[in-house]
């Protein structure tokens, strides 16, 4: 049977992502909003916790906004890891859309609204980990996401960042001795050093291998 | 005709609970908690770090085991939520619900998995740490330091379990990552706030530290409130039950409070308030040899062989006799006698998986500044010290000299380096010079002390 009418009309408009129909799907299968609703709400409440931490007389000053810019981005690149696959992603996987080029942009899209969102936390004083390393460490550790995403299995991308921040937060020094400029890059103050290096290698890394290979599947 | 015996297959909860682990995946659990705890273990030492500052005793390895449960604590909260949202991810709940196996046996069968997990992953950690200590250890202090150990284990079941009741509780993708971060925020956030309640975080939370050990009620109780955490977040998660977790939440109340409400004595941080000073490692160990007697906390006397060649060698050595025939090592609050030189507290000194000194030459150099720096009685005369460049200058090239090493920070680096230049070329004058420089330094004779920083 014929569909005719405005029926018809929808069911032959096309879904791939170039539609704006298409994106919205897109975006709304990954929960997109729930994610910009949540970054949205944690760049303030790190401006809070920046403000706070910088003007209680009992801590350091600014340098005390270590926390915020170590865990801020952490929290917000794991709430990004949830659009970075679908519900089904061996479903994903079977369809011939989504190619290299729109998984490109959207992680771009997704790890420019989370850089901007928590740079405008800490705009005072920006190189004493301020706004500087708080963009520093989103760009990385969404580095490290997409290339999780493309390695492990959804529900478990999360876990390399998580591991990652908690050990180096813990035990790396933050006044880049021993080399911990490069392999505890979230740390440092901000200042533009080899810490920069890391991350821009981590996020290039994970944008060419999440842009080519998609999310893991499954299995 | 043979008969065979047919093998006795295990009993069933033995079978179901294998079937469990099998599923969790429970031994690379065990193996990726031993793994990431050795690797923060390593990244404690150089070359990641200037310095390593490990201590080999039980005391301090509960100190190590404590602050690495700050990750790993959490690590295993968002593990145990992973595994507990099992049913939830793969939109098995209707499914199971419709099976004749009661909801409590498999929400059960599947926490004792974690329960193995989480044990297994700690003593395995704890091995690793023990391996670490043991080359280098004293036996001496109390084996309170037990009571340490396990109260950190507890720490990280309590994790576990209220990872566990949050993965039962709450489904999606995002739980375990942030039971993670929930719990590393729950155990770091007390340092921020110096408040007795900083001791009822999860994990993290433990004064362990080398010398001081836990007062000897807390252990218990501190065990029962913990395992009272473990009940309420077990009753939590089984459909059914969880009215019955008032219970356990109303003893871990009541546990809580002689928990918070310790005195701590005038001279401790508030953290501090339940521990105290362990005696019997507190007391001085001491070797004499050519006269010269050097003396280590209990705690520490594995060092004393080596210490106590470094310190022979500082007082008896090349440059002659010192004022001094005898050495003590420094500990915070604890005075060394006035006719000793104060040897560095050997805390954060030791080699890890070996015995003896870590850097030798690092405990010469902070003696030889020890040794050098004049012994005045009062105020006055140690602000006229430190305002006098030659007399700072001078006591820098007696450091060197004295210690073997670089030269110590000076007013005028320029000049001390070609005085300790021209010293060294010339050992007869230099030996003079250190035994002029200990006289005055030794009646903190502050223009003495100048006039020989000005000497050709």
């Amino acid at each position: 049977m014929k569909t005719g009418g405005a029926e018809g009309a929808r069911a032959s408009r096309s879904y791939g992502p170039a539609s704006l129909d298409g994106l919205r799907l897109h975006f709304d299968a990954r929960k997109a909003r729930l994610v910009a609703f949540g970054v949205v709400l944690l760049g303030l409440v790190s401006g809070f916790a920046a403000e706070w931490l910088s003007n209680t007389s009992a801590f350091d000053g600014p340098i005390a906004r270590t926390p915020v810019v170590v865990l801020s981005p952490c929290v917000a690149a794991i709430l990004a890891s949830l659009t970075l696959a679908g519900a089904d992603v061996d479903l994903d996987r079977s369809v011939a859309v989504l190619r290299p080029k729109e998984r490109v942009i959207h992680a771009l899209v997704v790890s420019a609204m989370i850089t901007l969102s928590l740079a405008l936390s800490a705009l005072t004083e920006p190189f004493l980990w301020g706004s500087l390393a708080l963009i520093r460490n989103s760009i990385g550790l969404m580095g490290l996401v997409l290339l999780s995403a493309s390695k492990l299995p959804a529900p478990l991308v999360w876990s390399p960042t998580l591991v990652y921040v908690l050990s180096v937060y813990t035990i790396a020094p933050s006044d880049g001795s021993a080399g911990s400029k490069w392999w505890a890059w979230p740390l440092q103050s901000g200042s533009l050093d080899a810490s920069w290096m890391s991350a821009a290698l981590l996020f290039a890394a994970g944008l060419m291998t999440y842009g080519l290979q998609g999310p893991a599947p499954r299995t | 005709m043979t008969i065979h015996q047919i093998p006795q297959r295990p009993r069933l909860g033995v079978r179901i609970l294998m079937i469990e682990l099998r599923r969790s995946n429970i031994v690379w659990i065990v193996l990726g908690l031993t793994a990431i705890g050795t690797v923060l273990l390593v990244a404690k030492h150089p070359p990641f770090q200037r310095y390593s500052g490990w201590t080999s005793t039980w005391a301090d390895g509960a100190g190590w085991l404590n602050a690495a449960s700050l990750v790993l604590g959490p690590l295993t909260g968002a593990t145990a939520a992973w595994i507990a949202g099992r049913e939830t991810r793969g939109n098995l709940q209707e499914l199971l619900e419709s099976t004749s196996r009661p909801t409590a046996q498999r929400v059960l069968a599947n926490w004792v998995s974690v329960l193995i997990g989480v044990t297994g992953g700690y003593l395995a950690y704890a091995l690793v740490v023990a391996t670490a200590i043991i080359p280098g250890v004293s036996n001496a202090g109390s084996n309170r330091w037990l009571g340490d150990w396990l109260l950190i284990g507890l720490g990280w079941v309590v994790c576990a379990g209220l990872g566990y009741a949050a993965g039962r509780l709450v489904a999606g993708r995002l739980v375990a990552p942030m039971v993670g971060l929930g719990l590393y925020g729950a155990s770091a956030a007390p340092a921020y706030f110096n408040a007795q309640w900083v001791q009822l975080a999860p994990v993290a939370h433990l004064p362990s530290a080398g010398g001081r050990r836990l007062i000897e009620w807390v252990v218990p109780v501190a065990s029962l409130w913990l395992l009272a955490l473990v009940g309420v977040t077990l009753l939590l998660s089984i459909p059914g039950k969880r009215r019955w977790s008032i219970l356990p939440a109303i003893a871990a109340i009541v546990l809580a409070v002689p928990l918070v409400n310790m005195d701590t004595s005038p001279n401790d941080y508030l953290g501090a308030s339940w521990s105290e000073i362990d005696p019997s490692a507190s007391r001085l160990v001491c070797t004499t040899d050519q006269g010269v007697t050097v003396c280590v906390y209990a705690n520490h006397s594995e060092l004393l062989p080596d210490v106590a060649a470094v310190a022979k060698e500082m007082l008896t050595g090349p440059l002659g006799r010192s004022h001094f025939d005898s050495a003590v090592e420094s500990r915070y609050g604890i005075p060394v006698p006035v006719n000793a030189v104060a040897l560095p507290d050997l805390a954060g000194h030791f080699r890890t998986f070996r015995s003896g000194l870590a850097d030798p030459a690092l405990i010469r150099e902070i003696t030889a500044a020890n040794l050098s720096l004049p012994r005045c009685a009062d105020e006055t005369s140690i602000n006229a010290f430190y305002s006098n460049n030659a007399a700072l200058l001078s006591y820098a090239v007696a450091a060197a000299l004295i210690g073997g090493s670089s030269l110590p920070p000076s007013p005028d680096p320029s000049s001390a380096g070609a005085l300790l230049d021209r010293l060294r070329s010339a050992p007869s004058a230099s030996q003079n010079w250190v035994a002029d420089y200990l006289d005055a330094s030794n009646q903190c004779d502050v223009p003495a002390l100048a006039r020989i920083g000005q000497r050709p």
